[in-house]
């Protein structure tokens, strides 16, 4: 198990001189991948969302597109469409694929694509499949879709709903890098002009055998029982929280914990795996009542508090 | 896998085996402590067998059900969520959990049953029981008793006993009583005085010391009675019953026996 360690202390290595100081957020969208679940990205413009998510592609040789959601985008454009086709004196509609026929899929700024649009993007996020017409075409596995979201400029957008919110396994926050990894970042990105050319570190089978592995990881019976505590105190405390997650976050938050345990080559989950990924499971399925938002807490905080008191 | 099992049995076997010892050994000591407050108020000593029997019961109990590798991990970090993870995981088969059984069993044989056992409470709580041992054995020789319990008990239950310290009217009555036809046997006070639990007491009166010794137990003999009787009786019998002899007993005699009987209870 230790060998899986490696592999991917390497990876993140390998993204780290691409992507500098945002080492806990690849591990993160890892984890997603390994979960073959899909992530949302919320971070300010400028953290380099794009470029960690487009050299993680590369390094796992992976196809990559890059959907730029605006409110004019069509489902067509994000699904494909039927063009007409001519050739030897005939005209025959063909299938164009869309963007999504990828195996990794960004979706930049997926709160600003009408609803129609979103829901396009979330049926292939869900049943790996897209429907154009009468005819259904079947993604190439693995696919991954990484949705972005701006915290600011939220005038003129589409809040995704709760219930589309709840197919992300993941909300990671990508935060501004520490004053020396900014200092790294600029000393890197105004000196030359660099293209940064990554070799692939294994291929998509590998992924999908990892995907496998993933889900082989055990768990104790006790530390599944605090899971689900975790996830059920969130529709009981009534006094911050006015929705709670769903039993989709329970499934969730195991399964995050075994990617997480794979990661750092541990063939057990302990309870600490849990700890760290409550955050990024439960951000974005909880909704908090008026008087915690006059507070100003966050969802964090109130996972925090929920995390405090669950024993 | 069956090399897990096996040191998984092993090691439940071990600590169940530590866990019977120390709770027989605990319940000795309370068995032990509760045999001398018993002694000490006068009560049937033997009933110190339900705390310890109980206690037994209640801590064997939750000793066994206890989890065994959370026992183990508590004392080794570096099976810490190992154990218990593989354990509950035992019947699952896939690459991931064989390699964790197989890292558990070898980090396994670095566990020693020294570790289980508190060397200090185990001497500290064996020097407790043999000195309690050793007090019973000194209470018992030497009969020391706080107060009895159960004479209290005996009096709460017969409060009209014959034998009880009434005062001169009831001596008065009781003599009346037996002179008006009462039974010449009622003049001896109670049986129950000269028996010890289920068993009658015969003892030997040693009329020339007045000790009673409890190991001299046999068969009464009969003796002639050649003493020198006090004056008293020869003279009271002159003059109330010439004819009686010692067939028969005036109110006099009878008080005169009644009152020995009497003092010989106090």
């Amino acid at each position: 198990m230790t060998h899986y360690k490696q592999v991917f202390d390497a990876m993140i290595k390998e993204v780290n001189k691409v992507v500098i100081g945002q080492d806990k957020v690849v591990e993160q969208i890892i984890a997603a991948m390994l979960c073959d679940s899909n992530v949302l990205l919320e971070g300010y413009p400028g953290v380099a969302k794009t470029m960690m998510v487009r050299t993680i592609a590369q390094l796992m040789d992976l196809s990559f597109s890059r959907i730029q959601s605006t409110p004019d985008l069509m489902p067509s454009d994000v699904t494909g469409t039927y063009i007409i086709n001519e050739s030897k004196g005939k005209r025959e509609f063909e299938f164009q694929p869309g963007p999504v026929f990828a195996n990794i899929v960004l979706a930049d700024e997926i709160n600003r694509a009408t609803p129609k649009t979103q829901s396009a993007l979330l049926e292939a996020m869900q049943e790996k499949q897209v429907t154009s017409g009468n005819t259904t075409y079947e993604l190439e596995l693995p696919f991954f879709v990484l949705a972005t979201q701006n915290p600011i400029e939220q005038e003129g957008t589409y809040p995704l709903p709760e219930a589309q919110l709840d197919r992300f396994l993941f909300k990671i926050k990508v935060g501004y890098p520490s004053f020396d990894d900014e200092i790294k970042i600029v000393d890197k990105y105004t000196s030359v002009i660099r293209e940064h050319k990554l070799k692939p570190m294994f291929s998509k089978h590998h992924l999908i055998s990892l995907q496998g592995i993933t889900r082989q990881v055990p768990i104790a019976n006790d530390i599944r029982e605090r899971a689900v505590k975790i996830i059920a105190a969130t529709r009981v405390n009534k006094e911050i929280i006015q929705y709670g997650a769903s039993p989709r976050a329970s499934i969730n938050i195991i399964l995050a914990a075994k990617a997480r345990a794979l990661i750092n080559g541990r063939n057990h989950v302990t309870l600490e795996d849990i700890r760290e990924m409550a955050f990024p499971v439960l951000r974005h399925r909880i909704i908090l009542n008026f008087e915690a938002e006059r507070k100003g807490m966050t969802t964090d905080d109130a996972v925090l508090r929920i995390l405090e008191h669950v024993k | 896998m069956k090399g897990f099992i096996d040191a998984i049995r092993e090691i439940n076997f071990t600590i169940d085996s530590i866990i019977l010892f120390n709770t027989l050994l605990n319940a000795v000591i309370i068995f032990l402590a509760v045999y001398i407050v018993l002694l000490l108020v006068g009560l049937q000593p033997l009933y110190a067998l339900i705390p310890s029997f109980l206690y037994l019961v209640v801590h064997l109990y939750r000793g066994i059900t206890k989890s065994k590798a959370v026992i183990v991990e508590e004392r080794y970090d570096k099976l810490k969520d190992k154990l218990r993870t593989a354990v509950d995981n035992i019947q699952v088969e896939n690459p991931v959990v064989d390699s964790l059984q197989s890292e558990v069993v070898s980090q396994i044989k670095e566990v020693e049953v020294a570790s289980f056992i508190n060397t200090n409470k185990l001497s500290y709580n064996i020097l407790v029981a043999v000195l309690l041992c050793f007090a019973i054995i000194f209470l018992t020789v030497f009969g020391i008793k706080f107060f009895d319990i159960s004479a209290v008990f005996d009096r709460i239950s017969n409060p009209f006993s014959i034998v009880n310290r009434g005062g001169a009217s009831d001596i008065e009555g009781s003599i009346m009583s037996a002179s008006e036809g009462g039974s010449i046997d009622d003049i001896y006070g109670e049986a129950s005085v000269a028996s010890l639990g289920d068993q009658n007491l015969d003892i030997q009166i040693k009329s020339i010391t007045q000790e009673i010794s409890v190991r001299d137990i046999k068969d009464v003999e009969p003796r002639q009675f050649e003493e020198v009787f006090p004056n008293e009786i020869f003279v009271e019998s002159a003059e109330t019953c010439l004819e009686c002899g010692y067939q028969g007993f005036g109110p006099a005699e009878q008080e005169l026996i009644k009152n020995y009987f009497l003092k010989t209870t106090q």
